[in-house]
């Protein structure tokens, strides 16, 4: 379980989040909404360690995982709201690069397979630079499928997708929910989100709270009459 | 393990985008050519100069491999990746340091002939020492390259601010490198210039440990 | 908040510092001998050496903040390592104006590159450094992290550097080495209160400094919250 307490984090003189807390169960997929500027990718960098916090504590499964223990980071996976790619690789190499990482011995085909999976197989081996807003967000997907998580952090998951895309989104989501894994998706599509997640909160003025009211679960035909 | 991977990957990015290993050669030719027209001395006095002027044709062109190697890093957020993978920092830091050590290593493969062919002067006949020289003098410049160029990465005006912090911090490890250049080209016994080699090793240590250590700070967001 | 000079530790250090410096002023223009070489001249050394020792002093407070800093992330510390830097600049500043003024009537030259002013000079070219990346690096906790960061590696460059440079040409040894513990007594001792006067004069510039920011830290806040 994803525990966050209490956490505070200041740029410059702005305090973007003030106590923001809250918890991702084990098997619950929870989405964070909020508008522009809130301070959503921030918390969720602050959770995947590329941003520091300046008070609070963040807990997963009862380990902190603000200390420098690497291994607990291996459940865990953040797909950001850039790529997070090297632009002069290919889709390929950028993913062989990130297997390697975390410790997987994958071969090419494997690798091949995934990108199948998210309609990128004809493009795999030129390099990503010339991809689209779309491409890049399917093979932060691809990324998602190749890597094994407990935890997922996703940031704007939809950003850039076309329908084809944004129904490869859902289908996969709906798959990791029924496998029972874990999400802690953030966008300010409140719509979209609330047919992903069995709860929503809401981050304003610093802090965090759940939002009330029932959530419609939509499948995902419904959601590609969605702009 | 890791390291091995991250450092296959600043050498495949290389090898890709092939943007660097060009400009260091270019450039480091370039400043040979003028280093070539605007001296014009008897050979005799060339040869006293010619070791600073190579170390700071080789300082200059380390400069572009040290700005480079986490300049690639901004594009597309590559580095948050990264940052969120289960990564020691140390062993980023480590792949930094090796990997531009490797590139200012093979761009020194071709601009050090080009140097000797340009001033018309004779290659060293230790070849050993001298190449041994070199590749320790190399990775003290790559290892506070790399803490400083970390550090510095994500200011919007890093381009100056690398050479800046760079160019003092490594005064000693050039007074050094220099002054052993010189006694190698000479011939000189070794006992002559071990001071200067102990300080090399000495500031290869000193900044590779504190790279190790604090890199962790400067990395993150 | 209490004014920092109405604070009576604040009026007694600078009582003190001021009948320290000028005790010091009359025991080197009427009490100390005058070097047969280098006349008038060698009285700069009861300011030159002080300086150069309150510079080393200020650098490593920055290193040993910075390494708190990176710790603790208190920002207090932060506070004491760039408020040290400043401080380290200004006396680093210092001792290469005073240098070449001894300089010119001795060596005949205001500059040359001896071992301790060369490494003073680069010391002083760090802390440039050091200053240009808080101007025009990024803003708050990372400007903090990179500032300690690079106060760190300065100061564990500083015997590198001195020893370098020291090697560095057997000609350029001119630097008079006096060994203070033979030196007579008037100038002995004189030169221990110019070493302490000017050690007071750190502390006290440097709580100044702090209070200083401190202040600005409190007002940023204020502005904030409103």
């Amino acid at each position: 379980m994803l525990s966050i307490e209490n956490v505070t984090k200041r740029f410059g003189n702005t305090i973007v989040l003030k106590g923001a807390s809250m918890n991702v169960g084990r098997g619950e997929s929870v989405g964070l909404i909020g508008k522009n500027g809130s301070g959503k990718s921030t918390l969720l960098r602050i959770v995947s360690r590329i941003l520091s916090c300046d008070n609070g504590s963040i807990t997963w499964n009862g380990q902190s995982l603000m200390g420098s223990d690497v291994r607990l980071r291996k459940s865990l996976l953040y797909l950001g709201h850039e790529p997070g790619f090297y632009p002069p690789l290919s889709a390929l190499e950028n993913l062989q690069f990130l297997a390697g990482l975390y410790g997987l011995e994958m071969s090419s085909e494997q690798i091949t397979e995934k990108l199948g999976e998210v309609g990128l197989n004809v493009y795999q081996k030129g390099p990503i630079r010339n991809y689209s807003r779309g491409m890049l967000q399917r093979l932060l997907l691809a990324k998602a499928l190749l890597i094994t998580w407990d935890l997922l952090l996703m940031d704007e998951p939809t950003s850039g997708l076309d329908t084809d895309g944004k129904g490869i989104l859902s289908k996969v989501i709906k798959l990791w929910r029924d496998e029972g894994r874990s999400l802690f998706i953030i966008s300010h599509n409140e719509r979209w989100i609330s047919a992903h997640v069995d709860r929503i909160n809401v981050l304003e003025n610093g802090k965090i709270e759940a939002r009330e009211g029932k959530i419609e679960s939509r499948g995902p035909a419904e959601m590609e009459e969605e702009p | 393990m890791n390291l091995v991977i991250l450092i296959r990957k600043e050498l495949l990015l290389e090898l890709r985008s092939r943007e660097i290993l060009i400009s260091m050669i270019t450039f480091g030719a370039s400043v040979m050519l003028l280093y070539a027209f605007a001296f014009r001395p008897t050979p005799e006095a060339l040869r006293e100069f010619a070791p600073g002027l190579l170390w700071t044709v080789i300082l200059f062109v380390g400069v572009l491999a040290l700005h480079r190697s986490h300049s690639l890093e901004k594009e597309f957020d590559a580095f948050s990746l990264l940052l969120s993978a289960p990564v020691e920092r140390s062993t980023l830091f480590l792949s930094k340091w090796f990997g531009s050590f490797i590139l200012l290593v093979i761009s020194q493969v071709i601009l050090l002939p080009i140097f000797f062919l340009f001033l018309q002067l004779p290659f060293p006949s230790k070849i050993v020492p001298f190449i041994g020289l070199f590749i320790l003098v190399d990775l003290g410049i790559s290892s506070a390259g790399s803490l400083l160029s970390g550090a510095v990465m994500r200011s919007r005006v890093n381009e100056f601010l690398l050479p800046l912090l760079l160019f003092p911090m490594v005064t000693p490890l050039m007074i050094s490198a220099v002054k052993s250049t010189a006694a190698i080209m000479e011939s000189q016994p070794f006992s002559q210039w071990k001071l200067w080699l102990q300080l090399i090793v000495s500031f290869v240590i000193v900044f590779g440990l504190v790279g190790y250590l604090i890199y962790d700070y400067v990395s993150e967001e | 908040m209490e004014s920092f000079h109405s604070k009576f530790s604040t009026k007694v250090m600078a009582v003190t510092i001021a009948i320290a410096w000028f005790s010091v002023l009359y025991l080197v223009l009427a009490v100390t001998r005058i070097d047969p070489d280098q006349q008038m001249a060698q009285k700069i050394f009861y300011y030159h050496v002080p300086s150069a020792w309150t510079a080393g002093i200020a650098f490593l407070m920055v290193a040993v903040s910075g390494g708190y800093y990176l710790l603790t992330k208190n920002e207090k510390w932060d506070q004491v390592g760039f408020a040290s830097a400043e401080l380290g600049t200004l006396f680093c500043a210092l001792v290469l104006i005073s240098g070449p003024i001894w300089a010119k009537p001795i060596w005949g030259t205001s500059w040359s590159w001896e071992p301790r002013l060369t490494t003073v000079l680069i010391m002083f070219l760090i802390y440039i450094g050091y200053f240009l990346v808080r101007q025009f690096g990024e803003a708050g906790e990372r400007k903090r992290r990179v500032s300690a960061a690079i106060g760190i590696t300065a100061f564990a460059n500083v015997p590198i550097i001195y020893l370098s440079v020291k090697f560095w040409s057997a000609e350029a040894q001119l630097h008079p080495q006096p060994a203070m513990s033979q030196q007579p007594a008037d100038v002995f001792w004189t030169f221990m209160l110019s070493l302490l006067t000017f050690t007071l004069l750190f502390i006290h510039l440097l709580r100044y400094r702090l209070h200083v920011l401190n202040l600005q830290s409190e007002i940023s806040g204020i502005r904030n919250d409103i």
